[in-house]
């Protein structure tokens, strides 16, 4: 009946093109945002990627589906002591050959977006960045197009972005200074976009023989206000989740408070400690790849900032840090 | 109970005595000391730190090793010969092999400030070892714990654990 003839896989891949030609002309920085995390979370891949910070460089393989509403993702390093990150659903498990120990983790958030747009509040990130479209290039033999973030101030970092004409994903992104000079990057070598991933690729290649199991037991949302909380913080940072968590091997809970722009993201970790003060804990700056991490006491507890930012932004929120006034 | 490590290190326990004794190992930071020595020991033995630690010293750990007398066990073997270690004049020597392997295979992190230097091994006591070990051990706990809010460089999911994976590079060079 039908005049014209076309198989379904050509229709689909002429659909495809049309739709990645229209995106490519028409689509806007924050359309492509939005496209980049939808794919993050919906697309099943297989690929090898490489990544660098600094002087060093890693290839790791990373696989991801969804399976019947459960996702599972497996992360390995081709390099080094092989370290591993395996995620079933909800629970995570970071195989760790070079300390003898598997970190067993309950997710506390799901369907984490990156970039992480509040609805509603878009004006949050763009008083702290500005968005434009890059060049179009091509990335792991696939085209794609960048997009450019750029900072307003000098409390965060920026990005170019690398996404995939066809599907969304990103194929490679790069967090810069202020002088626009590399962080840190990765970029997929290649990659396989959607089709079938056997549940035995998921299965991790460390031998757990003698192996630690350090499992982190699920805690209770705390209910009060936080011990320590931050007199100031940068222009932009909102807190977005606090939680009461188990740091193995530690058994005392310490508190977990997340900040963020929408798109950086600053930990503080408040934690108890006896009179005395434990001489283990970090007094100061370090850095920890592409992480800022700041350390201090405060009044019987140790907090520590961390987060892939400039160090005076954890500086700032680390030495702003004071005990909570009770009503 | 250095029996029992024993039979954790050579996967002889059952799920149940498993399961029982990190969670007693979880409680005791004794008992951890001990668990992560007998590791040390064994990689030492099994020359798996071969390029960290100093030229020879395996080689003189088993010489020193296989002179001793296996006190507690009765064993006639020499120790090193065994799956794993169950003499407690093991541990003697241990506490020196930890604070080598502790700072050959666990720099601590790099200070923002100072140039990034190589550990001295004579400099630091092993109080300060200890120190530093429990502390890039409790910031790595940590930085998993960030990593499942922060994207690394804009990756979504998993691959934000990247920093995790990646960072045994920051920790040695030795095995690239």
């Amino acid at each position: 009946m039908n005049p014209v003839r076309v198989s379904r896989p050509s229709l689909l891949l002429a659909l495809l093109a049309l739709s990645s030609g229209v995106l490519a002309e028409s689509t806007s920085p924050r359309d492509w945002l939005r496209r980049i995390s939808q794919a993050g979370q919906t697309l099943n891949y297989d690929g090898v990627f490489v990544y660098q910070h600094g002087d060093q460089l890693q290839s790791m393989r990373i696989l991801r589906k969804l399976d019947r509403g459960k996702v599972r993702e497996r992360l390995l390093s081709l390099n080094g002591a092989g370290r591993e990150v395996v995620r079933s659903g909800q629970e995570l498990r970071c195989y760790l050959p070079d300390t003898n120990s598997v970190l067993v983790e309950q997710r506390k958030s799901d369907n984490r977006e990156f970039p992480n747009i509040l609805p509603g509040s878009p004006e949050v990130l763009d008083s702290s960045y500005s968005f434009e479209l890059g060049p179009r290039g091509r990335i792991a033999n696939r085209a794609s197009q960048s997009i450019v973030i750029r900072p307003n101030d000098s409390f965060r970092y920026g990005y170019r972005l690398w996404a995939d004409d066809a599907t969304g994903l990103l194929l490679m992104a790069s967090l810069l200074d202020r002088k626009g000079a590399v962080i840190e990057q990765f970029m997929f070598t290649q990659v396989r976009i959607g089709g079938p991933i056997n549940d035995a690729d998921f299965e991790p290649a460390t031998s757990t023989r003698g192996l630690v199991w350090l499992r982190e037991d699920v805690l209770e949302r705390p209910k009060a206000a936080g011990a320590v909380v931050p007199g100031q913080l940068p222009a932009g940072f909102i807190l977005t989740a606090r939680f009461l968590r188990h740091l193995p091997p530690a058994t005392v809970p310490l508190e977990h408070m997340v900040y963020s722009d929408g798109l950086a993201v600053v930990s503080v970790f408040v934690q108890r400690v006896p009179d005395g003060g434990d001489p283990a804990a970090l007094d100061g700056l370090v850095s920890k790849g592409a992480a800022h991490v700041f350390g201090r006491r405060i009044d019987g507890h140790h907090v520590t900032v961390i987060g892939e930012v400039p160090a005076p932004t954890v500086r700032l929120i680390g030495e702003s840090l004071a005990l909570a006034r009770r009503p | 109970m250095n029996e029992k490590l024993s039979a954790l290190l050579d996967d002889e326990l059952s799920e149940h005595e498993r399961e029982a004794l990190l969670r007693q190992m979880g409680r005791d930071p004794q008992l951890r000391g001990t668990w992560e020595r007998y590791h040390v020991i064994r990689g030492v033995l099994r020359r798996e730190m071969g390029t960290l630690a100093s030229p020879g010293l395996a080689d003189r750990i088993r010489e020193r090793t296989a002179t001793e007398s296996p006190a507690h066990s009765g064993a006639r073997r020499p120790l090193f010969a065994r799956p794993a270690f169950r003499a407690a004049s093991a541990l003697a020597i241990a506490a020196s092999v930890a604070a080598i392997a502790i700072l050959t295979v666990r720099p601590s992190l790099t200070p923002e400030v100072a140039p990034r230097t190589t550990a001295s091994v004579p400099s630091r006591s092993p109080q300060s070892v200890a120190a530093a070990s429990a502390r890039d051990s409790t910031l790595n706990a940590m930085l998993v714990k960030h990593s499942e809010f922060s994207p690394a460089v804009g990756m979504n999911g998993l691959a934000s654990y990247v920093r995790v994976v990646g960072h045994s590079l920051d920790r040695d060079n030795g095995d690239q």
